[in-house]
């Protein structure tokens, strides 16, 4: 027979023993985390229709979703993110119940890559949503949230900065352009290409004024200053004035959460997800080239499935956090038990009542089959079990030297 | 920490690169003076530098290993990566052409025969363009010395930047449609154009003043 195939599709990785306690230690944090703020768990399927989950994926980012077909030919997808299945949870089995809802979810999200670009195909996304709150108390709880579960889960200097879609469709509003070249300087702006912002509003017959606001969008980063900034080059513009208003009150309750030093105004960012329809934001670390998570606020998704309503929320790349704590140097892995009970040969039931009764008080393991003394102290070292109870006629604990 | 982690491009665009760097005020003498070693570390507040293949430049950058690049366009348009393009560095010009030997260059570029096989080392550009031709084609990917690919008969045509057109001319190729052009970008990454923004910017800045000179001594 030939041997089985040990080579992982890309972008799937096995977790061993240390990697999944640390992976189940900040789960458990964070469900404990989010239960504080009111946030109750959640947990939609795996996969569901596609053209469920294509609200956030349209167009070629429809590429990015594992499709395969049921029994009558539907096209089904591995659930991209989670922010879809519980906007139409929200709207369906959840209708009934008092706005707003808090929700929380923890679990695998599966995305199609570019072959060996080295991302991962399955990762893990942490997150919640506030569903049927409109305004920026909502949106300052939910990054205030976000920052508490990177600070908690022990990562130091993580910032985040926040942007407005209603910023830019008030600048793009104003300029009646065809779709497509909207699309376009959308596009520019979603990778801050400057360079590519420019080609394309060169193509556009703007003003000056209009020229200026959209090329200098990507490099409002900063401070409150920005937004007046960000004010000035709008002109006067009503909208892009409430859009600015509402970042200013999001960022003053930011403050009142302590956390008005980590805040930064970023009227370029804009996230790659169709559905975002207000305040916007990513979360990060310097020194880490990747986002750590974002969101957002997205009140048309609930509407797509016939419940119309604010929402506002945000996800975190769990493997992400962790790898940024491990690079922190923060690092622990799972603890072994505290103690290996072993039986002698010939006294395995008694080993089996003394393990039962020491589990009551402590982690206990009990060794497979019956060890002399020699191999029980060698099997104990290996896995870094400091103690021994040796069970024969009588009872003997051994204080094993571990590093 | 403020000091940035720059990913240079090895080969055709490093001596430029490096002039450039020198004129924007950026030490590069540490490069210039060891050929051999990859990875320099920032000193002070001089950026440090990775030495990598063109084509790697977007990756190094993308993943935050080096917080700003320079690479051509070329590579950032066959492998589109996560990073932000700051500035057009106005060098490193290139050309993406298809090409023909001489005698079979009838038809093109207004009316392409069907069925092509073309050799490439381009094969998402080149499959845009013919996308956007509405023709088939069967492309072939080829790591080097593209022009022997049509006279060996592997490839209808070829698919590859020119500089002078010598090469194509000496095997017997002419050039039958631009599909596209470019130079040199300055690329970062998306979360140190954040958290760095400033000592990005000024390079930017001292990067663009290179440019601007060069142009100016031009028309003197």
């Amino acid at each position: 027979m030939e041997p089985a195939r040990v080579q992982l599709p890309q972008g799937v990785h096995d977790l061993g023993p240390d990697e999944a306690g640390l992976r189940r230690e900040l789960a458990d944090l964070w469900s404990w985390l989010f239960d504080r703020w009111g946030y109750r768990e959640v947990v939609p399927p795996t996969f569901e229709y596609y053209s469920t989950l294509a609200s956030g994926f349209a167009g070629r980012k429809a590429e990015r979703l594992f499709r395969f077909f049921d029994r009558q030919g539907r096209i089904l997808a591995l659930r991209p993110d989670f922010t879809t299945p519980i906007a139409r949870l929200a709207a369906t089995k959840l209708a009934d119940e008092p706005r707003p809802l808090r929700l929380w979810y923890l679990g695998s999200v599966f995305r199609v890559n570019e072959a060996r670009h080295g991302h991962r195909s399955e990762f893990t996304q942490a997150g919640v949503e506030l569903i049927g709150a409109a305004g920026p108390a909502a949106d300052a709880e939910v990054v205030a949230l976000a920052v508490t579960a990177l600070n908690r889960a022990g990562v130091e200097g993580a910032q985040v900065s926040l942007g407005h879609t209603g910023f830019l469709r008030a600048l793009l509003a104003g300029l009646e352009l065809d779709p497509r070249d909207e699309e376009a300087v959308v596009t520019e702006l979603t990778r801050r290409n400057l360079v590519g912002l420019r080609d394309v509003l060169n193509t556009l017959n703007l003003d000056r004024r209009q020229f200026q606001a959209l090329a200098e969008l990507p490099q409002l980063f900063g401070g409150a200053e920005k937004l007046a900034a960000a004010s000035q080059l709008a002109g006067n513009n009503t909208e892009a004035e409430a859009a600015l208003d509402d970042l200013a009150t999001i960022g003053r309750l930011l403050e009142a959460y302590g956390l008005g030093e980590c805040v930064y105004f970023d009227l370029g960012l804009v996230r790659e997800l169709d559905y975002y329809t207000g305040m916007v934001f990513e979360v990060y670390v310097p020194g880490f080239g990747y986002p750590l998570g974002g969101g957002g606020r997205y009140d048309g998704l609930t509407a797509r499935f016939g419940l119309p309503g604010p929402a506002t929320g945000f996800a975190l790349g769990l493997e992400r956090v962790l790898t940024v704590r491990e690079r922190q140097g923060k690092i622990e892995g799972p603890k072994p038990p505290d103690v290996l009970v072993v039986a002698l040969p010939g006294f395995e039931a008694a080993s089996v009542r003394e393990a039962l009764r020491r589990r009551e008080g402590g982690r206990v393991e009990l060794a497979a089959g019956a060890m002399d003394e020699k191999e029980a102290v060698a099997y104990a070292r290996a896995r870094g079990i400091p103690c021994i109870v040796l069970v024969g006629s009588e009872m003997r604990e051994i204080e094993v030297e571990v590093n | 920490m403020t000091a940035l982690f720059l990913a240079l491009p090895t080969g055709r665009l490093l001596p430029e690169t490096l002039d450039r760097l020198e004129q924007a005020g950026v030490d590069v003498r540490a490069v210039r003076d060891d050929g051999r070693r990859l990875i320099f570390p920032p000193q002070g507040e001089n950026p440090g530098f990775l030495l990598v293949k063109p084509a790697d430049v977007p990756v190094y950058v993308e993943a935050g290993c080096a917080d700003a690049g320079i690479v051509g366009k070329d590579v950032l348009l066959e492998t589109p990566r996560n990073v932000c393009e700051l500035l057009d560095l106005g060098y490193g010009f290139w050309r993406l052409v298809v090409a023909v030997p001489a005698e079979k260059k009838k038809g093109w570029p207004g009316e392409l025969p069907l069925n092509l096989r073309i050799a490439t080392k381009y094969p998402h550009l080149a499959e845009a363009y013919f996308a956007r031709r509405g023709r088939p084609v069967e492309l072939i990917y080829l790591h080097g010395s593209l022009e022997l690919a049509p006279r060996a008969g592997l490839a209808d045509g070829i698919v590859d930047l020119v500089a002078t057109g010598r090469t194509l001319a000496a095997n017997g190729l002419v050039e039958v449609e631009e599909i596209a052009r470019g130079s040199a970008r300055l690329v970062a990454n998306s979360i140190s154009f954040r958290t760095k923004k400033e000592a990005l910017m000024r390079l930017v800045e001292k990067l663009e003043g290179t440019k601007s000179k060069e142009r100016g001594e031009k028309y003197v």
